[in-house]
Protein backbone atom coordinates (compact mmCIF):
# COMPACT_ATOMS: atom_id res chain seq x y z
CA UNK A 1 0.00 0.00 0.00
CA UNK A 2 2.80 2.42 1.00
CA UNK A 3 4.61 1.58 -2.25
CA UNK A 4 1.50 2.55 -4.22
CA UNK A 5 1.18 5.85 -2.33
CA UNK A 6 4.85 6.68 -2.95
CA UNK A 7 4.42 5.84 -6.63
CA UNK A 8 1.35 8.08 -6.82
CA UNK A 9 3.34 10.94 -5.26
CA UNK A 10 5.84 10.58 -8.14
CA UNK A 11 2.97 10.66 -10.65
CA UNK A 12 1.79 13.95 -9.11
CA UNK A 13 5.22 15.55 -9.25
CA UNK A 14 5.75 14.65 -12.92
CA UNK A 15 2.23 15.76 -13.86
CA UNK A 16 2.62 19.21 -12.29
CA UNK A 17 6.00 19.85 -13.90
CA UNK A 18 4.66 18.72 -17.30
CA UNK A 19 1.57 20.96 -16.96
CA UNK A 20 3.74 24.01 -16.32
CA UNK A 21 5.61 23.42 -19.59
CA UNK A 22 2.43 24.35 -21.50
CA UNK A 23 1.26 27.38 -19.56
CA UNK A 24 -1.31 28.76 -22.00
CA UNK A 25 -2.95 25.35 -22.31
CA UNK A 26 -2.89 25.09 -18.51
CA UNK A 27 -4.83 28.35 -18.11
CA UNK A 28 -7.17 27.64 -21.05
CA UNK A 29 -8.20 24.36 -19.43
CA UNK A 30 -8.92 26.13 -16.16
CA UNK A 31 -11.06 28.66 -18.01
CA UNK A 32 -12.82 25.88 -19.96
CA UNK A 33 -13.94 24.19 -16.74
CA UNK A 34 -15.13 27.51 -15.30
CA UNK A 35 -17.34 27.90 -18.39
CA UNK A 36 -18.59 24.31 -17.93
CA UNK A 37 -19.55 25.01 -14.31
CA UNK A 38 -21.24 28.28 -15.23
CA UNK A 39 -23.23 26.62 -18.03
CA UNK A 40 -24.51 23.89 -15.69
CA UNK A 41 -25.53 26.24 -12.90
CA UNK A 42 -27.13 28.64 -15.42
CA UNK A 43 -29.14 25.82 -17.02
CA UNK A 44 -30.85 24.96 -13.74
CA UNK A 45 -31.29 28.63 -12.83
CA UNK A 46 -33.19 29.19 -16.11
CA UNK A 47 -35.32 26.03 -15.70
CA UNK A 48 -36.28 27.12 -12.17
CA UNK A 49 -37.51 30.45 -13.55
CA UNK A 50 -40.41 28.40 -14.95
CA UNK A 51 -41.10 25.76 -12.30
CA UNK A 52 -41.13 25.69 -8.48
CA UNK A 53 -39.78 22.13 -8.27
CA UNK A 54 -37.93 19.66 -10.46
CA UNK A 55 -37.70 15.97 -9.63
CA UNK A 56 -39.08 16.80 -6.18
CA UNK A 57 -36.38 19.38 -5.42
CA UNK A 58 -36.57 23.13 -4.96
CA UNK A 59 -33.91 25.30 -6.61
CA UNK A 60 -31.82 25.41 -3.43
CA UNK A 61 -31.86 21.63 -3.17
CA UNK A 62 -31.16 21.16 -6.87
CA UNK A 63 -28.03 23.31 -6.49
CA UNK A 64 -26.61 20.70 -4.08
CA UNK A 65 -27.23 18.06 -6.74
CA UNK A 66 -25.57 20.23 -9.44
CA UNK A 67 -22.59 20.96 -7.18
CA UNK A 68 -22.33 17.26 -6.35
CA UNK A 69 -21.98 16.17 -9.97
CA UNK A 70 -19.61 19.06 -10.70
CA UNK A 71 -17.31 17.90 -7.89
CA UNK A 72 -17.51 14.27 -9.04
CA UNK A 73 -16.72 15.42 -12.59
CA UNK A 74 -13.84 17.63 -11.39
CA UNK A 75 -12.25 14.72 -9.47
CA UNK A 76 -12.77 12.45 -12.48
CA UNK A 77 -11.17 15.03 -14.80
CA UNK A 78 -8.27 15.55 -12.40
CA UNK A 79 -7.45 11.98 -11.53
CA UNK A 80 -8.62 9.72 -14.35
CA UNK A 81 -9.54 11.41 -17.63
CA UNK A 82 -6.08 12.02 -19.13
CA UNK A 83 -5.26 8.36 -18.51
CA UNK A 84 -8.51 6.92 -19.78
CA UNK A 85 -8.30 8.93 -23.01
CA UNK A 86 -5.03 7.26 -23.93
CA UNK A 87 -6.00 3.77 -22.79
CA UNK A 88 -7.51 2.62 -26.16
CA UNK A 89 -4.35 3.77 -27.93
CA UNK A 90 -2.17 1.80 -25.49
CA UNK A 91 -4.22 -1.31 -26.16
CA UNK A 92 -4.34 -0.89 -29.95
CA UNK A 93 -0.71 -0.01 -30.46
CA UNK A 94 0.85 -2.35 -27.94
CA UNK A 95 1.83 0.39 -25.48
CA UNK A 96 0.29 -1.65 -22.70
CA UNK A 97 3.35 -3.95 -22.80
CA UNK A 98 5.31 -1.40 -20.79
CA UNK A 99 2.70 -1.34 -18.01
CA UNK A 100 2.29 -5.11 -17.92
CA UNK A 101 5.96 -5.55 -17.10
CA UNK A 102 5.87 -3.15 -14.10
CA UNK A 103 5.70 -4.67 -10.59
CA UNK A 104 2.38 -2.91 -9.80
CA UNK A 105 -1.24 -3.60 -10.72
CA UNK A 106 -1.68 -2.66 -14.41
CA UNK A 107 -5.09 -1.06 -13.94
CA UNK A 108 -3.71 1.11 -11.11
CA UNK A 109 -0.81 2.26 -13.28
CA UNK A 110 -2.75 3.00 -16.48
CA UNK A 111 -5.61 4.71 -14.60
CA UNK A 112 -3.59 7.01 -12.35
CA UNK A 113 -0.20 7.77 -13.91
CA UNK A 114 -1.20 11.19 -15.30
CA UNK A 115 -2.70 13.69 -12.86
CA UNK A 116 -4.37 16.70 -14.59
CA UNK A 117 -2.85 19.60 -12.70
CA UNK A 118 -5.04 22.24 -14.40
CA UNK A 119 -8.19 20.34 -13.46
CA UNK A 120 -6.94 20.20 -9.88
CA UNK A 121 -7.31 24.01 -9.71
CA UNK A 122 -10.86 23.56 -10.99
CA UNK A 123 -11.57 20.96 -8.36
CA UNK A 124 -11.11 23.68 -5.76
CA UNK A 125 -13.65 25.79 -7.69
CA UNK A 126 -16.13 22.90 -7.87
CA UNK A 127 -15.69 22.44 -4.12
CA UNK A 128 -16.40 26.16 -3.75
CA UNK A 129 -19.68 25.71 -5.65
CA UNK A 130 -20.53 22.78 -3.36
CA UNK A 131 -19.77 24.97 -0.35
CA UNK A 132 -22.07 27.68 -1.74
CA UNK A 133 -24.86 25.14 -2.43
CA UNK A 134 -24.52 23.72 1.08
CA UNK A 135 -24.67 27.22 2.55
CA UNK A 136 -28.16 27.49 0.99
CA UNK A 137 -29.15 24.37 2.97
CA UNK A 138 -27.35 24.91 6.30
CA UNK A 139 -29.92 22.88 8.25
CA UNK A 140 -28.49 19.74 6.61
CA UNK A 141 -24.94 20.33 7.76
CA UNK A 142 -24.76 17.97 10.74
CA UNK A 143 -21.52 16.03 11.42
CA UNK A 144 -23.21 12.77 10.44
CA UNK A 145 -24.56 14.20 7.21
CA UNK A 146 -21.15 15.71 6.35
CA UNK A 147 -19.48 12.32 6.76
CA UNK A 148 -22.21 10.75 4.64
CA UNK A 149 -21.62 13.40 1.95
CA UNK A 150 -17.90 12.58 1.90
CA UNK A 151 -18.60 8.87 1.58
CA UNK A 152 -21.16 9.44 -1.18
CA UNK A 153 -18.70 11.63 -3.08
CA UNK A 154 -16.08 8.87 -2.99
CA UNK A 155 -18.65 6.33 -4.15
CA UNK A 156 -19.81 8.65 -6.95
CA UNK A 157 -16.23 9.12 -8.16
CA UNK A 158 -15.59 5.37 -8.08
CA UNK A 159 -18.80 4.56 -9.94
CA UNK A 160 -18.12 7.25 -12.55
CA UNK A 161 -14.65 5.75 -13.12
CA UNK A 162 -16.09 2.22 -13.40
CA UNK A 163 -18.73 3.34 -15.91
CA UNK A 164 -16.01 5.07 -17.97
CA UNK A 165 -14.15 1.77 -18.08
CA UNK A 166 -17.30 0.02 -19.32
CA UNK A 167 -17.00 2.12 -22.48
CA UNK A 168 -13.27 1.51 -22.86
CA UNK A 169 -12.62 -2.13 -21.99
CA UNK A 170 -14.36 -3.48 -25.15
CA UNK A 171 -11.38 -2.05 -27.09
CA UNK A 172 -9.53 -5.28 -26.23
CA UNK A 173 -11.89 -7.04 -28.66
CA UNK A 174 -13.24 -4.34 -30.99
CA UNK A 175 -9.87 -2.55 -31.56
CA UNK A 176 -11.72 0.73 -32.04
CA UNK A 177 -12.99 2.89 -29.22
CA UNK A 178 -14.52 5.71 -31.24
CA UNK A 179 -18.15 4.61 -30.96
CA UNK A 180 -17.75 3.84 -27.27
CA UNK A 181 -16.02 7.15 -26.57
CA UNK A 182 -18.91 8.92 -28.28
CA UNK A 183 -21.37 6.93 -26.18
CA UNK A 184 -19.56 7.97 -23.01
CA UNK A 185 -19.78 11.61 -24.01
CA UNK A 186 -23.42 11.42 -25.14
CA UNK A 187 -24.87 9.37 -22.28
CA UNK A 188 -23.02 11.27 -19.55
CA UNK A 189 -25.69 13.97 -19.97
CA UNK A 190 -28.14 11.70 -18.13
CA UNK A 191 -26.16 11.98 -14.90
CA UNK A 192 -26.74 15.73 -14.96
CA UNK A 193 -30.51 15.37 -14.42
CA UNK A 194 -32.40 14.32 -11.23
CA UNK A 195 -33.23 10.61 -11.31
CA UNK A 196 -36.90 11.11 -10.37
CA UNK A 197 -37.56 12.67 -13.79
CA UNK A 198 -37.08 9.26 -15.38
CA UNK A 199 -39.73 6.56 -15.26
CA UNK A 200 -40.31 3.13 -16.80
CA UNK A 201 -37.56 1.52 -18.85
CA UNK A 202 -35.42 4.66 -18.73
CA UNK A 203 -35.39 4.46 -14.94
CA UNK A 204 -34.28 0.82 -15.01
CA UNK A 205 -31.58 1.73 -17.53
CA UNK A 206 -30.23 4.62 -15.44
CA UNK A 207 -30.35 2.94 -12.04
CA UNK A 208 -29.25 -0.62 -12.88
CA UNK A 209 -27.89 -1.20 -16.40
CA UNK A 210 -25.96 2.04 -16.95
CA UNK A 211 -26.37 3.50 -13.45
CA UNK A 212 -25.60 7.13 -14.23
CA UNK A 213 -28.30 8.31 -11.83
CA UNK A 214 -26.39 6.66 -8.99
CA UNK A 215 -23.38 8.92 -9.44
CA UNK A 216 -24.96 12.16 -8.20
CA UNK A 217 -28.74 12.00 -8.03
CA UNK A 218 -29.10 9.10 -5.55
CA UNK A 219 -26.39 10.57 -3.28
CA UNK A 220 -28.09 13.97 -3.40
CA UNK A 221 -31.37 12.34 -2.37
CA UNK A 222 -29.70 10.58 0.54
CA UNK A 223 -28.15 13.84 1.68
CA UNK A 224 -31.14 16.13 1.09
CA UNK A 225 -34.04 13.91 2.08
CA UNK A 226 -32.65 11.91 4.98
CA UNK A 227 -30.96 8.54 5.11
CA UNK A 228 -32.78 5.70 3.36
CA UNK A 229 -31.39 2.16 3.66
CA UNK A 230 -33.06 1.11 0.39
CA UNK A 231 -31.28 3.78 -1.66
CA UNK A 232 -28.01 3.28 0.23
CA UNK A 233 -27.93 -0.49 -0.32
CA UNK A 234 -28.91 -0.03 -3.97
CA UNK A 235 -25.99 2.38 -4.38
CA UNK A 236 -23.45 0.14 -2.69
CA UNK A 237 -24.75 -3.02 -4.35
CA UNK A 238 -24.57 -1.63 -7.88
CA UNK A 239 -21.11 -0.08 -7.29
CA UNK A 240 -19.78 -3.37 -5.91
CA UNK A 241 -21.29 -5.32 -8.81
CA UNK A 242 -19.71 -2.94 -11.33
CA UNK A 243 -16.32 -3.13 -9.57
CA UNK A 244 -16.35 -6.93 -9.64
CA UNK A 245 -17.61 -6.96 -13.23
CA UNK A 246 -14.92 -4.57 -14.45
CA UNK A 247 -12.22 -6.51 -12.61
CA UNK A 248 -13.35 -9.69 -14.30
CA UNK A 249 -13.66 -8.16 -17.78
CA UNK A 250 -10.31 -6.36 -17.43
CA UNK A 251 -8.67 -9.70 -16.63
CA UNK A 252 -10.31 -11.32 -19.67
CA UNK A 253 -9.26 -8.33 -21.76
CA UNK A 254 -5.62 -8.69 -20.72
CA UNK A 255 -5.80 -12.34 -21.78
CA UNK A 256 -7.15 -11.28 -25.19
CA UNK A 257 -4.50 -8.54 -25.50
CA UNK A 258 -2.15 -9.37 -28.36
CA UNK A 259 0.50 -6.72 -27.81
CA UNK A 260 1.52 -4.57 -30.81
CA UNK A 261 -0.42 -6.73 -33.23
CA UNK A 262 -3.75 -5.75 -31.61
CA UNK B 1 -10.97 28.71 -61.43
CA UNK B 2 -12.45 25.66 -63.19
CA UNK B 3 -9.56 23.57 -61.95
CA UNK B 4 -10.13 24.73 -58.35
CA UNK B 5 -13.85 23.97 -58.57
CA UNK B 6 -13.09 20.47 -59.87
CA UNK B 7 -10.73 19.92 -56.94
CA UNK B 8 -13.33 21.15 -54.46
CA UNK B 9 -15.91 18.82 -56.00
CA UNK B 10 -13.47 15.94 -55.57
CA UNK B 11 -12.96 16.87 -51.90
CA UNK B 12 -16.73 17.03 -51.37
CA UNK B 13 -17.44 13.62 -52.89
CA UNK B 14 -14.49 12.07 -51.04
CA UNK B 15 -15.90 13.33 -47.74
CA UNK B 16 -19.29 11.79 -48.54
CA UNK B 17 -17.62 8.43 -49.16
CA UNK B 18 -15.40 8.74 -46.07
CA UNK B 19 -18.44 9.29 -43.83
CA UNK B 20 -20.05 6.11 -45.09
CA UNK B 21 -16.81 4.13 -44.73
CA UNK B 22 -17.31 4.19 -40.92
CA UNK B 23 -21.01 3.37 -41.01
CA UNK B 24 -21.34 1.84 -37.55
CA UNK B 25 -19.75 4.80 -35.77
CA UNK B 26 -21.67 7.27 -37.87
CA UNK B 27 -25.12 5.80 -37.17
CA UNK B 28 -24.26 4.94 -33.57
CA UNK B 29 -23.38 8.56 -32.93
CA UNK B 30 -26.47 9.83 -34.75
CA UNK B 31 -28.95 7.60 -32.92
CA UNK B 32 -27.10 8.03 -29.61
CA UNK B 33 -27.34 11.82 -29.77
CA UNK B 34 -31.01 11.68 -30.81
CA UNK B 35 -31.83 9.23 -27.99
CA UNK B 36 -30.04 11.27 -25.33
CA UNK B 37 -31.33 14.66 -26.47
CA UNK B 38 -34.96 13.60 -26.91
CA UNK B 39 -34.92 11.24 -23.91
CA UNK B 40 -33.67 13.88 -21.49
CA UNK B 41 -35.88 16.62 -22.96
CA UNK B 42 -39.00 14.43 -22.84
CA UNK B 43 -38.65 13.50 -19.17
CA UNK B 44 -37.39 16.93 -18.07
CA UNK B 45 -40.18 18.93 -19.72
CA UNK B 46 -42.87 16.42 -18.86
CA UNK B 47 -41.94 16.98 -15.20
CA UNK B 48 -41.85 20.78 -15.62
CA UNK B 49 -45.24 20.97 -17.36
CA UNK B 50 -46.71 18.65 -14.71
CA UNK B 51 -45.24 20.72 -11.84
CA UNK B 52 -46.55 24.02 -13.22
CA UNK B 53 -49.89 22.70 -14.53
CA UNK B 54 -49.51 24.99 -17.56
CA UNK B 55 -50.24 24.05 -21.19
CA UNK B 56 -47.68 26.50 -22.52
CA UNK B 57 -44.39 27.85 -21.22
CA UNK B 58 -43.16 31.01 -22.96
CA UNK B 59 -45.19 30.16 -26.06
CA UNK B 60 -44.19 26.50 -26.20
CA UNK B 61 -46.66 23.67 -25.68
CA UNK B 62 -45.13 20.33 -24.67
CA UNK B 63 -45.42 19.10 -28.29
CA UNK B 64 -43.74 22.23 -29.65
CA UNK B 65 -40.96 21.81 -27.08
CA UNK B 66 -40.37 18.23 -28.23
CA UNK B 67 -40.20 19.33 -31.87
CA UNK B 68 -37.66 21.97 -30.83
CA UNK B 69 -35.46 19.27 -29.27
CA UNK B 70 -35.94 17.02 -32.30
CA UNK B 71 -34.72 19.74 -34.66
CA UNK B 72 -31.86 20.90 -32.42
CA UNK B 73 -29.44 17.96 -32.98
CA UNK B 74 -30.55 17.54 -36.61
CA UNK B 75 -29.90 21.15 -37.61
CA UNK B 76 -26.82 21.32 -35.39
CA UNK B 77 -25.31 18.54 -37.53
CA UNK B 78 -25.72 20.84 -40.52
CA UNK B 79 -24.47 24.02 -38.83
CA UNK B 80 -21.52 22.43 -37.04
CA UNK B 81 -20.71 19.74 -39.58
CA UNK B 82 -17.03 20.58 -39.40
CA UNK B 83 -15.18 18.81 -36.60
CA UNK B 84 -12.60 20.68 -34.52
CA UNK B 85 -8.87 20.25 -35.05
CA UNK B 86 -8.90 20.66 -38.85
CA UNK B 87 -6.38 23.50 -38.77
CA UNK B 88 -4.67 23.20 -35.39
CA UNK B 89 -3.51 19.64 -36.09
CA UNK B 90 -2.04 20.73 -39.44
CA UNK B 91 -0.12 23.46 -37.60
CA UNK B 92 1.08 21.16 -34.81
CA UNK B 93 2.09 18.50 -37.30
CA UNK B 94 3.78 20.95 -39.65
CA UNK B 95 1.57 19.61 -42.46
CA UNK B 96 -0.08 22.95 -43.15
CA UNK B 97 2.84 23.48 -45.53
CA UNK B 98 1.23 21.35 -48.24
CA UNK B 99 -1.77 23.67 -48.37
CA UNK B 100 0.50 26.67 -48.64
CA UNK B 101 2.25 25.23 -51.69
CA UNK B 102 -0.62 23.32 -53.35
CA UNK B 103 -2.89 25.14 -55.81
CA UNK B 104 -5.77 24.67 -53.38
CA UNK B 105 -7.14 27.42 -51.12
CA UNK B 106 -7.16 26.02 -47.58
CA UNK B 107 -10.37 27.48 -46.14
CA UNK B 108 -12.71 26.76 -49.11
CA UNK B 109 -11.29 23.23 -49.16
CA UNK B 110 -12.04 22.68 -45.46
CA UNK B 111 -15.48 24.28 -45.74
CA UNK B 112 -16.38 22.02 -48.67
CA UNK B 113 -15.35 18.98 -46.60
CA UNK B 114 -17.75 20.21 -43.92
CA UNK B 115 -20.44 20.55 -46.59
CA UNK B 116 -20.00 16.85 -47.36
CA UNK B 117 -21.02 15.98 -43.80
CA UNK B 118 -23.74 18.65 -43.86
CA UNK B 119 -25.29 17.05 -46.96
CA UNK B 120 -25.81 13.81 -45.04
CA UNK B 121 -27.21 15.78 -42.10
CA UNK B 122 -29.73 17.41 -44.47
CA UNK B 123 -30.91 13.95 -45.59
CA UNK B 124 -31.16 12.84 -41.96
CA UNK B 125 -33.20 15.93 -41.07
CA UNK B 126 -35.65 15.36 -43.93
CA UNK B 127 -35.99 11.68 -43.05
CA UNK B 128 -36.45 12.24 -39.29
CA UNK B 129 -39.01 15.04 -39.64
CA UNK B 130 -40.77 13.07 -42.40
CA UNK B 131 -41.10 10.01 -40.15
CA UNK B 132 -42.44 12.12 -37.27
CA UNK B 133 -44.93 13.84 -39.59
CA UNK B 134 -46.07 10.46 -40.88
CA UNK B 135 -46.94 9.04 -37.47
CA UNK B 136 -47.84 12.12 -35.40
CA UNK B 137 -49.81 15.32 -35.75
CA UNK B 138 -47.87 18.48 -35.14
CA UNK B 139 -49.23 20.56 -32.22
CA UNK B 140 -51.47 23.51 -33.08
CA UNK B 141 -48.86 26.11 -32.00
CA UNK B 142 -46.31 24.80 -34.52
CA UNK B 143 -46.42 25.99 -38.12
CA UNK B 144 -43.86 23.49 -39.43
CA UNK B 145 -44.48 22.85 -43.14
CA UNK B 146 -42.28 21.45 -45.93
CA UNK B 147 -41.58 25.07 -46.93
CA UNK B 148 -40.50 26.21 -43.42
CA UNK B 149 -38.39 23.06 -43.02
CA UNK B 150 -36.67 23.75 -46.35
CA UNK B 151 -36.05 27.35 -45.30
CA UNK B 152 -34.77 26.13 -41.92
CA UNK B 153 -32.26 23.87 -43.69
CA UNK B 154 -31.12 26.71 -45.97
CA UNK B 155 -30.78 28.92 -42.86
CA UNK B 156 -28.71 26.20 -41.18
CA UNK B 157 -26.43 26.01 -44.22
CA UNK B 158 -25.94 29.79 -44.08
CA UNK B 159 -25.33 29.56 -40.32
CA UNK B 160 -22.67 26.93 -41.04
CA UNK B 161 -20.61 29.73 -42.64
CA UNK B 162 -20.76 31.66 -39.34
CA UNK B 163 -19.93 28.52 -37.38
CA UNK B 164 -16.96 27.85 -39.68
CA UNK B 165 -15.70 31.42 -39.25
CA UNK B 166 -15.92 31.09 -35.47
CA UNK B 167 -14.19 27.70 -35.51
CA UNK B 168 -11.40 29.06 -37.73
CA UNK B 169 -10.65 31.81 -35.20
CA UNK B 170 -10.32 29.25 -32.38
CA UNK B 171 -8.23 26.96 -34.59
CA UNK B 172 -5.88 29.76 -35.66
CA UNK B 173 -4.94 30.42 -32.04
CA UNK B 174 -2.80 27.28 -32.61
CA UNK B 175 -0.24 29.54 -34.36
CA UNK B 176 0.48 30.97 -30.90
CA UNK B 177 -0.69 28.35 -28.39
CA UNK B 178 0.40 24.75 -27.95
CA UNK B 179 -3.13 23.36 -27.56
CA UNK B 180 -6.49 24.78 -28.64
CA UNK B 181 -8.65 21.78 -27.77
CA UNK B 182 -9.92 23.47 -24.62
CA UNK B 183 -10.77 26.61 -26.60
CA UNK B 184 -12.94 24.55 -28.98
CA UNK B 185 -14.69 22.83 -26.07
CA UNK B 186 -15.29 26.18 -24.36
CA UNK B 187 -16.82 27.54 -27.56
CA UNK B 188 -19.08 24.49 -27.77
CA UNK B 189 -20.30 25.00 -24.17
CA UNK B 190 -21.10 28.66 -24.92
CA UNK B 191 -22.95 27.80 -28.13
CA UNK B 192 -24.97 25.06 -26.39
CA UNK B 193 -26.25 27.35 -23.66
CA UNK B 194 -26.29 30.81 -25.25
CA UNK B 195 -27.31 29.59 -28.71
CA UNK B 196 -30.38 27.78 -27.45
CA UNK B 197 -29.35 24.13 -27.76
CA UNK B 198 -29.89 23.31 -24.08
CA UNK B 199 -33.00 25.46 -23.70
CA UNK B 200 -35.10 27.58 -26.07
CA UNK B 201 -33.93 31.17 -25.72
CA UNK B 202 -37.53 32.29 -25.03
CA UNK B 203 -37.09 30.78 -21.54
CA UNK B 204 -34.22 33.15 -20.73
CA UNK B 205 -34.89 36.44 -18.93
CA UNK B 206 -35.79 39.30 -21.32
CA UNK B 207 -32.64 41.31 -20.62
CA UNK B 208 -30.49 38.30 -21.51
CA UNK B 209 -32.42 37.59 -24.70
CA UNK B 210 -31.88 41.20 -25.78
CA UNK B 211 -28.17 41.04 -24.99
CA UNK B 212 -27.73 37.72 -26.78
CA UNK B 213 -29.24 39.16 -29.98
CA UNK B 214 -25.99 41.14 -30.37
CA UNK B 215 -23.80 38.02 -30.11
CA UNK B 216 -23.33 35.36 -32.82
CA UNK B 217 -24.66 32.50 -30.65
CA UNK B 218 -28.44 32.63 -31.31
CA UNK B 219 -27.83 32.68 -35.08
CA UNK B 220 -26.03 29.33 -34.86
CA UNK B 221 -28.75 27.33 -33.10
CA UNK B 222 -31.99 29.14 -32.34
CA UNK B 223 -32.36 30.94 -35.67
CA UNK B 224 -32.44 27.81 -37.91
CA UNK B 225 -34.74 25.96 -35.47
CA UNK B 226 -37.20 28.85 -35.17
CA UNK B 227 -37.22 29.16 -38.96
CA UNK B 228 -37.99 25.46 -39.44
CA UNK B 229 -40.73 25.63 -36.80
CA UNK B 230 -42.32 28.52 -38.70
CA UNK B 231 -42.10 30.85 -35.71
CA UNK B 232 -40.42 33.77 -37.49
CA UNK B 233 -42.15 36.32 -39.71
CA UNK B 234 -40.40 37.49 -42.89
CA UNK B 235 -39.05 40.73 -41.36
CA UNK B 236 -37.57 38.99 -38.31
CA UNK B 237 -36.07 36.27 -40.50
CA UNK B 238 -34.46 38.87 -42.78
CA UNK B 239 -33.10 40.77 -39.77
CA UNK B 240 -31.59 37.58 -38.31
CA UNK B 241 -30.11 36.71 -41.70
CA UNK B 242 -28.43 40.12 -41.94
CA UNK B 243 -27.03 39.67 -38.42
CA UNK B 244 -25.72 36.21 -39.36
CA UNK B 245 -23.99 37.56 -42.46
CA UNK B 246 -22.59 40.59 -40.61
CA UNK B 247 -21.12 38.38 -37.90
CA UNK B 248 -19.69 36.04 -40.55
CA UNK B 249 -18.06 38.96 -42.36
CA UNK B 250 -16.69 40.46 -39.13
CA UNK B 251 -15.23 37.17 -37.91
CA UNK B 252 -13.92 36.44 -41.41
CA UNK B 253 -12.08 39.76 -41.36
CA UNK B 254 -10.49 39.04 -37.98
CA UNK B 255 -9.67 35.55 -39.26
CA UNK B 256 -7.95 36.97 -42.35
CA UNK B 257 -5.75 39.15 -40.14
CA UNK B 258 -4.93 36.23 -37.84
CA UNK B 259 -4.10 34.02 -40.82
CA UNK B 260 -1.70 36.64 -42.14
CA UNK B 261 0.04 37.09 -38.81
CA UNK B 262 -0.06 33.39 -38.05
CA UNK B 263 1.59 32.47 -41.34
CA UNK B 264 4.50 34.73 -40.43
CA UNK B 265 4.99 32.69 -37.26
CA UNK B 266 4.48 29.30 -38.89
CA UNK B 267 7.72 27.34 -39.22
CA UNK B 268 6.47 24.12 -40.82
CA UNK B 269 8.41 22.10 -38.26
CA UNK B 270 5.50 21.25 -35.97
CA UNK B 271 5.70 20.59 -32.23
Amino acid sequence: MLRYLRLYAYFLRFSFSRAMEFRLDFFLRIFMDIVYYAVNVAFFKVVYLHTPTLGGWTEKQAMVFVAFYLVVDAIHMTVFVNNLWTLPQLINQGGLDYYLTRPVATLFFVSLRDFAASSFINLTMALGILGWALSLNTELLTPGNSLLLLFLLCNGVLLNYLISLVYLVPVFWTHSSRGFADASHIFSRFLERPDRLFVGFMRVLLTFILPLSLIASFPARLFLEGFDWGIFLHLIGVTAAFALGIRFVWGRGLRAYASASS
Amino acid sequence: MRHTLALLWQAYSLELRRTFAYRFEFWFRFFGVMFATLGIAYFLWKAVYAATGKDQIEGYSFGAMMLYYLLEPLLNNIVRAKEGGFLSWEIYGGTLTRYLVYPMPFFPYEFVIGLGSATIAVAQTLAAVGIVALFMDFPADVALTPATLALGIVTALIASLLSFALQCLAEMVAFWADNVWSLNVMLMFCIRLLGGAMLPLALFPDWLQKALAYTPFPYLVSFPIQTALGRLDAATWAHHLVMTLLWTAALGLVGALMWKRGNLRYTGVGI
